[in-house]
C-alpha cells in the first residue's frame, strides 16, 4: 500500500477574494502582471513582459519532447518532465488528470514512518498543487473528451520549464486550446510556479472556480510538520498559482506564507526571470558540449538536467536514487549519491556537494549507533539512509510465489563507510575547502577509519583480513577479502592519517577544536597504518590482476558475455545460485577500483583488469555501464566506451530497467557525467595538479565542459587532436603522461601527435 | 453469452460446463486439426490439447503475457471470464532481453540495481500498464525465465491453471508461433487462443490496440 502523509488544512488562514469578472483582464500578460502588485494600482501599470508559452525552438537537443497521449508510458514521461530544485520535485503530471498518471510532489530529506512495512521510511509526497479542471461550458474537459488534435509536452531543458499544449476538438464541435508552464524555481527553492491558459472559442472556458484563494496546509512527516501553501488566481480562462514549501526545522527556509506572499509582491515575470538567470548560472558552471553526436548531446543535457534539479545546498538531505521524480527506493539515499552523483557537484558547483556531504556529517551519530550494535568502532553508515541516518534497508520481502528473501545488503554491504570518506576526501582535494575539513570532512575521515581498524582482523598467515562483506557485484554476497572493500578501507585509514596530520599542522582555533574533537592520539594513527600495511587487497603480481574477493578465481569461469546480449540481470535469468558459484558479476567491482582511485593503479594494471572483468560483467546493475565507459577511454577501448556511454544514457529514456516510471536513476545521470569528464576528458585531480588527457571516440568531433578546481573555473576544450584550457587563475595542471607544471590564467594549448600531447603553451591574446 | 469455437469438435462435452462457468457457449471448429482451426480463424478459439485437463469449474486461469499492450484482447478476455466464474487470473511473463518494438511495451529489466526493489517497481508498473481489470479480481504477476515455449509449459505445470490465454501474432513461418506451437501440442490446461489485434497510432490520438475482437 503507498503510504500518504497526512495532510491538515491550517484553519483561519485560507480567504477566497471575489472572482474576476470576465473580460477583465484582457490577456495572460496582464493577468500575470496583476501578480505582487496592489489592486489599485492595476489599471494603472503598464504590460509587462511575460513568460512565452512556445516552447524554445533554436536548439532540439535542449529540449525533450513527447506528443500524443500514450497511457502505457504516461508514468514514464512524469518522470522525465520533473521539475525539482533539490528542495521540491513535482512529476510532470497533466494538469487535469486521467487514470494512466501518477501525480506527486516531493519533499527533499522529509520522510514518513511506514507501519507495518519492511521499508521503515518513506519520501514524502505533498498537495497535488498543479491540479486543474479546465472547463468548456460548465462541462470539465479531459484528454478523452472529443479528439485530441495536438497534445504535445516539452521539457525546455535550458531553462527548467515544463511546456504543455493541447488542442482538441470537443464533441459539441468546438476547438479548445489549452496551454500551461510550469517551474521549480531554482532562485528561490522554496516556490514552485504554474501558469495555464484555455480557450474554446465563444464558449466560456475556465480553470476551476473563477476566484483567488490561498491555502496553507501542514504535512505530518516523522520529523515534524511540513508547511504548504498555495495562492492561486483564476479569471477569463487562465490561471496563475504558486506554491511554496517549509520543511520542518529547515532554520534557514521561511514560512510557506512568507514565501508566497514575497512571490506574490514579485510577480511572476520577475520570479520567471530570476529562475531562469539561476538555470543560465547552474548551465555556464555544468554545461558539457558534444559536437559530433546529437544524440549524446541530448543524453548528456537530460543527464545534466536532472543532476542540476536535484541537488541543494542546505545539507538539509541528500540526494535520494531517484532524486524527487518518483516514489522509486522510497527516497532512500545510497552510495549513489556519494560516488556517482556527488563528482559532479564538486567539480561544477561545490556548494551543493558540500551540502550532500553535511547531511552526512549530520548523521554520523546514527552511523556510529550502527557499528556498535554490530559490535565495532567508529562509524559504519547505513547502506539505505533517510532522514535520521538509522539503517532503512528492508531486511527482506515475500515475492508473489511465497518465497522470502533475505536482503544482506544492510547487514554486509560495508564499502558505504569508505565510499562516504572518499567523497569527502574528494571535495576536499578539489577544492580546498579547509573549513569544511576541520569542520566535518576529518570527522567523516576519522570515525570511518575507526570503523575499518576494528573491522579488520588478523588471521594465522599475519595480515589482516574483512571477512563477510558484500562489494559492489551483489551477486556474491557473503565473501571475505574483497578487493574493493579492503583497498578503500586500506586508503580510508591513511587518508584519515594525512587528515589529522593536516589539521595538526594547521594551528588555529577551529583546527584545535577539530582536533580535541576527534580525540586522535599518536597511538591511534600508528594502529591504522598498521592495519592499512597489513590488509590483504587480492593483487597478484604476475598477471597484475585484482582478484575480487578471495576464491574468485577458483570459481566456475563463465563468460557474461558468451550468455546473452548485454546488459542482463544475470542472477534473474540464470538464478542466482548458479551465478553465485560462477564469475559472472553484476557490475565493476576490481573496476570500481580502478575509477574511484586510479592513482593507486598503473595504466597497464588497469588494462589488464578492464580485460579480464569486461567480459565477465552481465552490467546488471545500472551503475556499471558508466563505470566502464569510463575506463575503456582511459585504456584507449573508445569504440567500447562509446556503447557504454549510450547504454547509460538509454537507461532512463528508452527505459531499459522497465522501471522509469518510478524515478530517473540519478546514478546513472551522475556517471554518464563522469563517463565523459573522467573517461573521454580524462580528468583527475591529485594533491599536486589537475590531470588532462582527453581521448574523443569517433564520431565526437569536440568535447568542451568547465569544472571548478580550488576556487578557480578551468575550462577544458578538446578535440580529436587540439587542447585548450582557459584558466581563471594559475593552476597546476599535467595533460597527457607529462609532469605538471603551473599555468598561469589565461588560454593554453595543446597538440595530439603519435608522441602524444604536446606541452600547453600559453596563447597570447592580442 | 458468446459463442465460440473449440477443437477438437469431441472435446465440446468435456468443456462444456467450463464453457459455460466463462459465459460462453461452444461450436465445434470446422477444422480439423488444431492448428489448423487457430490458422483460419479470426475469432476467439477454444483448444484442448490430447493432454488437457478440463475442469468443470474455472477456478484459475492463466494469461501469457509478453509485456505488451497486443496482449490486451487477452487481458479483457481473462477479466470478463474472471467475472463471470469467480476464477483468480494469473498473469504470466517470461523475461527476455530482446527489445520491445511495440509501442507502450514494457521492457523487462535488464539491469536490477536492488532485486526487492528492482522487481517490485518492474511489478507495479507492469499492473499499471496492463492489469486495470475489474474491482474485486484476484490477480498475481508470475515472472519466469527461460527459453519461452520451456518456461511456459513448466510454469502451467507447476501453477496447473484451468485455462491459458495466449494472444496469437498469426505468424505461421517456420521459426515463428513456437509458444503457440507447444501449447496446442503440450499444454495440459485448455488454451483459449486470441488473435493480436493490429496496433493504431495516429499523430495526436491515444496510443492504444482498438478494442478486442470476439
Amino acid at each position: 500500500m503507498r503510504p500518504y502523509a497526512q495532510i491538515t488544512p491550517m484553519s483561519a488562514r485560507r480567504r477566497k477574494t471575489a472572482s474576476a469578472k470576465a473580460g477583465e483582464t484582457s490577456n495572460l500578460e496582464e493577468l500575470l502582471e496583476s501578480f505582487g502588485k496592489p489592486a489599485k494600482n492595476r489599471s494603472e501599470r503598464k504590460p509587462l513582459a511575460v513568460p512565452s508559452l512556445l516552447p524554445p525552438k533554436e536548439d532540439p537537443s535542449w529540449n525533450i519532447v513527447t506528443e500524443g497521449v500514450d497511457p502505457f508510458r504516461e508514468r514514464e514521461f512524469e518522470s522525465w518532465f520533473t521539475v525539482s530544485n533539490g528542495i521540491v520535485g513535482t512529476r510532470g503530471s497533466v494538469e487535469e488528470g486521467n487514470d494512466a498518471s501518477d501525480p506527486a510532489t516531493f519533499i527533499g530529506g522529509t520522510y514518513v514512518e511506514l507501519a507495518g512495512s519492511t521499508n521503515k521510511r518513506d519520501l514524502v509526497s505533498g498537495p497535488n498543487w498543479t491540479e486543474l479542471t479546465p472547463l468548456v461550458g460548465d462541462e470539465p474537459v479531459t484528454l478523452r473528451t472529443g479528439t485530441i488534435l495536438l497534445h504535445q509536452r516539452v521539457l525546455d531543458l535550458r531553462n527548467g520549464i515544463l511546456i504543455r499544449t493541447w488542442r482538441q476538438n470537443l464533441p459539441s464541435g468546438t476547438l479548445m486550446t489549452y496551454r500551461s508552464g510550469r517551474f521549480a524555481s531554482m532562485a528561490d527553492p522554496q516556490l514552485l510556479v504554474l501558469w495555464a491558459e484555455i480557450k474554446a472559442g465563444y464558449i466560456p472556458a475556465e480553470l476551476g472556480e473563477s476566484y483567488e484563494v490561498k491555502e496553507l496546509s501542514e504535512i505530518m512527516t516523522s520529523s515534524g510538520a511540513i508547511e504548504f501553501g498555495s495562492l492561486t488566481r483564476n479569471a477569463s480562462g487562465r490561471t496563475v498559482r504558486l506554491a511554496a514549501v517549509k520543511r520542518p526545522g529547515a532554520e534557514n527556509e521561511q514560512s510557506a506564507e512568507e514565501v508566497l506572499n514575497q512571490a506574490d509582491q514579485n510577480g511572476i515575470a520577475k520570479l520567471l526571470s530570476r529562475h531562469k538567470a539561476a538555470w543560465k548560472q547552474r548551465w555556464q558552471e555544468a554545461e558539457v558540449i558534444v559536437e559530433g553526436d546529437s544524440e549524446a548531446q541530448r543524453s548528456l543535457r537530460f543527464a545534466l538536467y536532472h543532476l542540476i534539479s536535484a541537488g541543494e545546498d542546505s545539507g538539509y538531505a541528500s540526494i535520494g536514487a531517484r532524486g524527487l521524480t518518483g516514489r522509486g527506493y522510497h527516497g532512500h539515499v545510497f552510495w549513489d549519491t556519494e560516488v556517482f552523483v556527488l563528482p559532479f557537484f564538486i567539480a561544477t558547483h561545490p556548494q551543493t556537494a558540500k551540502g550532500l556531504l553535511q547531511y552526512r556529517h549530520r548523521l554520523l551519530p546514527a552511523a556510529r549507533a550502527k557499528a556498535a550494535l554490530f559490535g565495532y568502532r567508529g562509524a559504519l553508515y547505513p547502506w539505505e539512509s533517510a532522514d535520521t541516518g538509522e539503517e532503512v534497508t528492508p531486511p527482506g520481502m515475500t515475492t508473489s510465489s511465497g518465497k522470502t528473501i533475505q536482503f544482506l545488503t544492510g547487514l554486509q554491504e560495508h564499502h558505504i563507510a569508505a565510499d562516504v570518506s572518499w567523497a569527502a576526501w574528494r571535495y576536499w582535494q578539489w577544492t580546498g575547502d579547509e573549513e569544511f575539513l576541520t569542520t566535518a570532512g576529518a570527522e567523516i575521515l576519522v570515525e570511518t577509519a575507526r570503523f575499518w581498524a576494528s573491522r579488520a582482523r588478523r588471521r594465522r598467515d599475519g595480515r589482516l583480513h574483512i571477512a563477510k562483506v558484500i562489494g559492489p557485484d551483489e551477486y556474491h554476497d557473503s565473501v571475505d577479502d574483497n578487493a574493493f572493500t579492503n583497498v578503500l578501507a586500506r586508503w580510508n585509514l591513511e587518508r584519515a592519517s594525512e587528515a589529522v596530520e593536516f589539521i595538526s599542522g594547521l594551528d588555529d582555533k577551529d583546527s584545535r577544536n577539530c582536533l580535541a574533537n576527534m580525540g586522535v592520539k599518536q597511538a591511534e594513527l600508528k594502529r591504522w597504518r598498521r592495519v592499512a600495511s597489513g590488509l590483504v587487497d587480492g593483487f597478484q603480481s604476475s598477471t597484475g590482476l585484482y582478484e575480487q574477493f578471495a576464491g574468485y578465481f577458483r570459481l566456475k569461469d563463465m563468460v557474461a558475455a558468451n550468455l546473452a546480449e548485454r546488459p542482463f540481470p544475470a542472477d534473474l535469468l540464470l538464478g542466482s545460485n548458479r551465478i553465485r558459484r560462477s564469475q559472472v558479476i553484476k557490475q565493476a567491482d576490481v573496476l570500481m577500483l580502478a575509477h574511484m582511485l586510479p592513482e593507486l593503479m598503473p595504466p597497464d594494471i588497469i588494462k589488464a583488469n578492464y580485460r579480464y572483468y569486461e567480459p565477465r560483467s552481465s552490467h546488471g546493475s545500472s551503475l556499471s555501464p558508466a563505470i566502464h565507459a569510463s575506463i575503456a577511454a582511459r585504456v584507449g577501448a573508445l569504440d567500447e566506451a562509446l556503447t557504454y556511454f549510450r547504454m547509460v544514457a538509454a537507461i532512463d529514456l528508452n527505459d531499459e530497467m522497465g522501471n522509469a516510471a518510478q524515478g530517473i536513476h540519478m546514478a546513472a545521470m551522475g556517471g554518464l557525467w563522469q563517463a565523459v569528464v573522467s573517461g573521454f576528458g580524462g580528468i583527475r585531480a591529485d594533491k599536486d595538479a589537475l590531470w588532462v588527457d582527453p581521448h574523443l571516440p569517433e564520431p565526437w568531433q569536440r568535447l568542451a565542459f568547465p569544472i571548478s578546481f580550488r576556487g578557480h573555473s578551468i575550462y577544458v576544450d578538446a578535440t580529436r587532436d587540439s587542447l585548450t584550457l582557459t584558466l581563471s587563475a594559475p593552476t597546476r595542471i599535467a595533460v597527457g603522461t607529462g609532469l605538471p607544471a603551473t599555468l598561469a590564467g589565461g588560454r593554453h594549448t595543446a597538440k595530439l601527435s603519435g608522441d602524444g600531447w604536446s606541452e600547453l603553451k600559453q596563447v597570447v591574446e592580442a | 453469452m458468446r459463442t465460440i469455437e473449440i477443437t477438437p469438435p469431441k472435446a465440446i462435452s468435456r468443456a462444456t460446463r467450463m464453457a459455460e462457468s466463462a459465459g460462453w457457449s461452444l461450436e465445434p471448429s470446422k477444422e480439423s486439426g488444431a492448428e489448423k482451426a487457430v490458422v483460419n480463424t479470426r475469432e476467439p478459439i477454444l483448444v484442448v490439447p490430447a493432454h488437457a485437463k478440463v475442469s468443470r469449474k474455472l477456478s484459475k486461469i492463466m494469461v501469457v503475457h509478453e509485456g505488451s499492450p497486443l496482449v490486451t484482447p487477452a487481458m479483457e478476455m481473462a477479466d470478463e471470464i474472471a467475472c463471470q466464474s469467480g476464477a483468480d487470473i494469473v498473469v504470466l511473463h517470461v523475461l527476455s532481453m530482446k527489445r520491445p518494438f511495440t509501442p507502450g511495451s514494457l521492457p523487462s529489466p535488464r539491469f536490477t540495481d536492488n532485486p526487492g526493489y528492482a522487481m517490485e517497481e518492474w511489478r507495479v508498473e507492469f499492473f499499471r500498464r496492463f492489469c486495470q481489470l475489474s474491482e474485486g479480481l484476484q490477480v498475481n504477476l508470475e515472472v519466469t525465465s527461460g527459453e519461452p515455449a520451456v518456461a511456459i509449459s513448466d510454469a502451467i505445470r507447476r501453477i496447473k491453471p484451468n485455462l491459458v490465454l495466449v494472444t496469437w501474432k498469426g505468424k505461421t513461418e517456420p521459426g515463428h508461433s513456437r509458444v503457440l506451437r507447444m501449447l496446442l501440442r503440450d499444454s495440459i490446461s485448455p488454451v483459449l487462443v486470441l488473435r493480436e489485434p493490429t496496433l493504431v497510432r495516429k499523430p495526436g490520438t491515444t496510443i492504444a490496440p482498438p478494442a478486442s475482437s470476439g
